[in-house]
């Protein structure tokens, strides 16, 4: 009677076992057989002319599908090579041509594109000026960002010739139709199916997608600008950076973007391995709130922004490089003329001698009037680099008599908008535009959404709206580098260091550029060498 | 007994229910806004118009008796929403993912039975001998250790020292083999104990002794009366802890990057992805729930002695 | 305090342990005479150092000594975890005895809500509620006490309604006490050791629970020190630093062995069939 029962309910249970584990073996049996002939065909990566050619590359970031349309997922077509704006930025973040190979202003809201002749769609259809209306349009039409990146009121095709009228003198427009948003694709296609398989014009053509986890494609041979040389790719998602790295030593990966510092010393072997490091468009920022009466005099944020060593921190801690204004020096807008705060403790504690703040029980921490220099420091959660940065910065800045104190969050917005803080630290993409304007006005100007700290300064909206309505590249910039001065002589913003971005690779892979615009990462030059 | 059976579905529904009703109040109180935590995925702080019309879209904007309301009558017809992060709906992502986690608590069960059974009835046989005592060791150590620690210490031996083992990603049987570890050894140790507890009392019970004192041998006993009768308390934690897993141990999951559907779970917290954590929600507590009544159910039913006390 | 007394006495396996963790528990209260550093105090120059004689541990991404943080850690760890079980002994007795007293509706609400939160995946509940109390190692306890207690409840409820019908509690009634008087002169004091035992047994679980969550990132707030907090800063580390994740670990392992064992050692202590065998 019990033996009996006993025995059916453990064979019962066994064979429920068995079942899950047989069906969900029979599930992954057809990504596996991909995986696996992915890893067979990697072996074969030193491959002669004849073998086929395959690299495994390690991206940190997947959007939600494969349709540029949709969020931010374009990024990850320019990224992984299979699709391309009309004009992209170079490695110096100079605009260059692409789908179009020459484009013109013809008045304050009229541009002129001329579409580059042979250039094809992955399905082989002819990319028009009316292919290229329709795809911005279909971007626009399906993504909230659509019109306030690219303000348009009306677009005209003919032959190879695309105009777009702006619906205000828009001088950024050149930056914006970079955005990878604007990812030109074929509307004549199946469109339902671009989620997992989009038809665009880049170097690469997608042969298979498994949500959330990779992407596999294969050179396109009708690439406009001749083939590339490796024939297969498969892109996986790894977003935790130290498993990037882990898996880049094992030899799963052949090239991995955003290797996190502390794992970048694993890769110093260079007859295995090439790091290629540069600033990127990321800066650590830093808002004062100026509503606080501890820091409503420009002294005392002075004094602070001597009173940390920038140089150390990107030198020692977060790697990068120590920050002048809030626009990093791989844009053009003036690094080299801006003048910054270097890491001067004697100037910073005269400053807060000479503001009133003196010590005078004792503690370490300077007060005046009974009022303790005790500062509220918040800061994300997300960024680690952040982290370890303010606890540096606590651990300098009671040197000097300050007292900061910091939490944590993963979203600091709330605070913010509140006004709940001293300090808010995060790190923010400056150059996203490759134009000065959007930032400034977004950041800086009085009134501006993001101006939390209730900066205002006359003569710098001045020089703002002068941005508006110069349309010389050499000039904004000059504006552009101006403008930061001012900020940084108001001391009402911090910039602490300029994030690095890097790619770290097996020495047998060649020709990955690094760009400083998050938008890129591969491009047509890849190869996989002996 | 069927008047049995319908009072626990009706219980069955009401912690659903409540679960549920608990879960989205939470998301609901909590800070952290969907829409904009997507929007700045990229690092690119949106502009609060931006931020409101994507609110709006995703329905963030209604009351909440509103959301509540839409969310219950969509799980009713088997609709679990459409997650904000993938824009996929809910049940899709879940299924997709589940495989992998059968896959990962498959193997660790597995493990769990090989390992703890033949080493608990070692232990009971030889209790307070050397053996026993290492054994009791080790499983005390295992119950005690942190699995995450666990899981980086043999990522650290097997995967980078000795490159024996991938340590991520889940393809073959390779990369199986580190996380199914983590995720087993501290069950293993939990189950040696019990299963040395129970077999300890069985061997006290006054049949043993009588089968002992007719001369049949010890081996027959063990097998014959002993194993059987601890079978049921054994299949019964079984049971639960097979719940907790399929609920996919997240940290295991997590430190692995294995693709479970745990590893989905914290994500979708981190993102307050509010359709995927009340999806993730409502299936483990169908299944904890579910397979407790089956368990229930069958014990009454093949040993109408065990009182089913219901409110115990 | 007799009764106590005699237990040690006769038994030495426990009397061993439980003066092990008391020298434990002392070991984390004097941290601070024992810590060769601040633990707080960073050193730029010597980031990411193996362990030397300055540094017996070695140090981490910031150039803190990590056997100072330890230290300090493990206040931070027994204050929390005692902090926790007394949250969740209070109230799960409490709604117990209230549950086992009423019966009834309350009865069944109550043990319908401790039902739930037990149902609930424990680790995503309590992530959830930290994301919404905002991170923090007290608010994590709060999100942990506020699913633990369902177990305490449940017992204390079985063990009231079985204490209930003893002859002596009966008699208690007969002889006219009040209903106040019954509970804590006769029951409580009768339920307080299968409690107990469980509250010993949780201390490992509750450590693990803790130090999971700011393993995660939400318990511990910079810089403070705290076991799970650093195995979670070490972790990116693991090849260039391993002592950042080594130690912390092992602090935590030993920590939570001792208390297992030591409730392990009570429960056989307290268990009359063991007394027999």
């Amino acid at each position: 009677m019990n033996s009996r029962y006993g025995k059916t309910l453990t064979l019962t249970v066994l064979s429920l076992l068995v079942l899950c584990i047989i069906a969900a073996c029979g599930q992954t049996k057809t990504s596996t057989s991909t995986s696996s002939s992915g890893e067979k065909a990697a072996e074969a990566d030193k491959g002669s002319a004849g073998t086929p050619t395959h690299l495994n590359v390690a991206l940190f970031w997947l959007g939600s599908n494969l349709d540029p349309a949709e969020e931010w997922n374009g990024w990850t077509l320019t990224r992984a090579a299979i699709g391309e704006t009309l004009i992209q930025f170079d490695e110096n973040m100079k605009l260059v041509p692409k789908i179009a190979d020459s484009w013109d202003r013809i008045d304050d809201t009229t541009w002129h594109f001329h579409i580059r002749d042979g250039v094809t769609f992955h399905n082989g259809n002819k990319v028009t000026a009316d292919a290229v209306k329709k795809s911005i349009e279909r971007s626009m039409e399906l993504n909230e960002r659509g019109q306030s990146t690219l303000p348009v009121a009306s677009m005209t095709a003919e032959g190879q010739d695309l105009t777009i009228k702006t619906t205000e003198p828009y001088a950024s427009l050149l930056g914006n139709i970079a955005e990878p948003l604007f990812v030109i694709v074929d509307t004549n296609a199946d469109t339902s199916q671009f989620k997992s398989e989009p038809i665009a014009t880049g170097p690469f053509m997608v042969t298979g997608y498994t949500p959330d986890q990779e992407i596999q494609v294969k050179k396109y041979d009708g690439y406009w600008d001749g083939a590339a040389d490796v024939d297969t790719i498969t892109f996986k998602y790894i977003k935790d950076d130290s498993t990037r790295a882990l898996a880049l030593q094992s030899g799963e990966i052949d090239v991995a973007s955003n290797v996190g510092r502390s794992s970048l010393a694993l890769f110093q072997d260079q007859s295995q391995y090439t790091i290629d490091e540069i600033p990127s468009l990321r800066t650590q920022f830093v808002w004062f709130n100026t509503q606080n009466p501890l820091l409503s005099e420009p002294d005392v944020r002075r004094a602070i922004s001597y009173g940390i060593d920038r140089e150390m921190y990107a030198n020692t801690l977060v790697g990068g490089q120590a920050a002048k204004g809030p626009f990093t020096s791989a844009l053009p807008f003036g690094y080299d003329q801006v003048k910054g705060y270097d890491y001067e403790p004697e100037t910073a504690k005269k400053l807060l001698d000479e503001a009133g703040y003196k010590d005078a029980d004792g503690d370490g921490i300077r007060e005046k009037d009974g009022q303790k220099l005790t500062l509220q420091l918040i800061l994300n959660s997300a960024y680690e680099s952040d982290s370890i940065v303010a606890a540096a910065m606590q651990s300098q800045l009671k040197g000097i008599g300050i007292n900061l104190e910091m939490t944590s969050y993963e979203d600091l917005t709330d605070h913010q908008k509140s006004g709940n803080y001293d300090l808010a630290l995060t790190s923010i993409n400056t150059g996203i535009t490759g134009d000065p304007q959007y930032i400034l006005d977004f950041y800086f100007k009085t009134g501006a959404e993001w101006n939390i700290g209730g900066y205002s300064n006359p003569k710098l909206d001045a020089v703002i709206q002068q941005l508006h309505s110069e349309f010389d590249v050499e000039k904004r910039y000059e504006l552009a580098a101006e403008a930061q001065q001012m900020i940084l002589d108001d001391a009402a913003y911090m910039f602490i260091t300029y994030t690095p971005i890097n790619i770290v690779s097996k020495s047998s892979v060649q020709g990955a550029t690094m760009y400083p615009i998050d938008f890129y990462l591969l491009d047509r030059n890849i190869q996989v060498g002996q | 007994m069927s008047r049995y059976i319908v009072k626990r579905f009706i219980q069955l529904a009401a912690v659903l229910f409540g679960i549920s009703f608990l879960t989205f109040l939470l998301t609901y109180l909590s800070p952290g806004d969907p829409a904009r935590l997507m929007l700045m995925s990229t690092g690119v702080t949106p502009s609060d118009e931006l931020v409101q019309q994507v609110r709006v879209q995703l329905g963030l904007d209604q009351p909440f008796w509103i959301r509540y309301g839409t969310w219950l009558g969509q799980v009713v017809t088997g609709d679990l929403g459409t997650s904000y992060k993938y824009d996929r709906p809910v049940l899709d992502i879940l299924l997709s993912r589940l495989p992998a986690t059968l896959r990962l608590t498959g193997s660790a069960l597995l493990l769990v039975i090989l390992i703890s059974f033949p080493l608990g009835i070692l232990s009971a046989v030889y209790r307070n001998n050397a053996l026993d005592y290492v054994i009791r060791l080790f499983s005390f150590a295992g119950l005690s250790m942190p699995s995450f620690w666990l899981g980086m210490l043999l990522m650290l031996i097997f995967g980078v020292q000795l490159k024996l083992l991938p340590v991520m990603g889940s393809s073959g049987w390779n990369s199986l083999i580190l996380p199914a570890c983590t995720l087993a050894l501290p069950l293993i140790a939990q189950y040696i104990r019990q299963i040395r507890t129970v077999i300890l009392e069985e061997m006290s019970q006054n049949y043993v002794t009588g089968a002992r004192a007719r001369g049949v041998k010890e081996r027959v006993i063990m097998m014959q009366h002993i194993l059987p009768n601890i079978l049921l308390p054994i299949v019964t934690l079984m049971g639960m802890s097979t719940g907790a897993l399929l609920g996919g141990a997240a940290i295991v999951e997590s430190l692995f990057v294995w693709p479970g559907v745990g590893q989905m779970a914290v994500d979708a917290i981190f993102t307050r992805d509010y359709p995927l954590i009340q999806g993730y929600v409502i299936w483990m507590a169908t299944i904890y729930v579910v397979l407790n009544l089956i368990v229930d159910l069958w014990t009454h039913l093949h040993d109408p002695r065990i009182r089913l006390d219901v409110d115990v | 305090m007799r009764e106590f007394k005699l237990i040690l006495t006769q038994h030495r396996w426990f009397a061993f342990l439980f003066s092990l963790t008391i020298l434990w528990v002392i070991l984390a209260i004097v941290a601070p005479l024992l810590a060769p550093h601040d633990p707080l105090a960073t050193n730029f120059a010597k980031v990411l150092q193996p362990a030397s004689d300055e540094y017996p541990l070695g140090t981490d991404q910031l150039g803190r000594c990590v056997l100072s943080r330890l230290l300090y850690g493990a206040r931070t760890s027994l204050l929390l975890t005692f902090m926790m079980i007394g949250i969740v002994f209070v109230l799960g007795v409490a709604i117990g005895v209230i549950a086992g007293f009423a019966r009834g509706v309350t009865d069944t609400v109550l043990m319908r809500l401790s039902d739930t939160l037990m149902a609930f995946p424990g680790l995503i509940f309590a992530i959830a509620v930290v994301g919404m109390l905002g991170p923090g190692l007290f608010n994590t306890v709060i999100a942990l006490a506020v699913v633990w207690w369902a177990k305490y409840a449940r017992l204390a409820r079985s063990l009231v309604i079985s204490l209930q019908q003893k002859e002596y509690v009966a008699a208690a009634a007969f002889s006219g006490a009040r209903k106040i008087q019954i509970i804590t002169r006769t029951i409580l004091p009768n339920m307080l050791s299968p409690l107990i035992v469980m509250a010993m047994m949780d201390v490992g679980g509750m450590m693990l629970s803790i130090s999971g969550l700011s393993f995660l990132g939400l318990g511990a707030q910079l810089p403070e020190p705290e076991w799970g907090a650093m195995l979670n800063e070490g972790r990116r580390y693991l090849q260039t630093a391993p002592w950042l994740l080594i130690y912390p670990g092992l602090a935590i392992f030993c920590t939570v062995i001792i208390f297992n064992l030591l409730g392990d050692s009570l429960r056989d202590v307290l268990d009359p069939k063991k007394k027999a065998a």
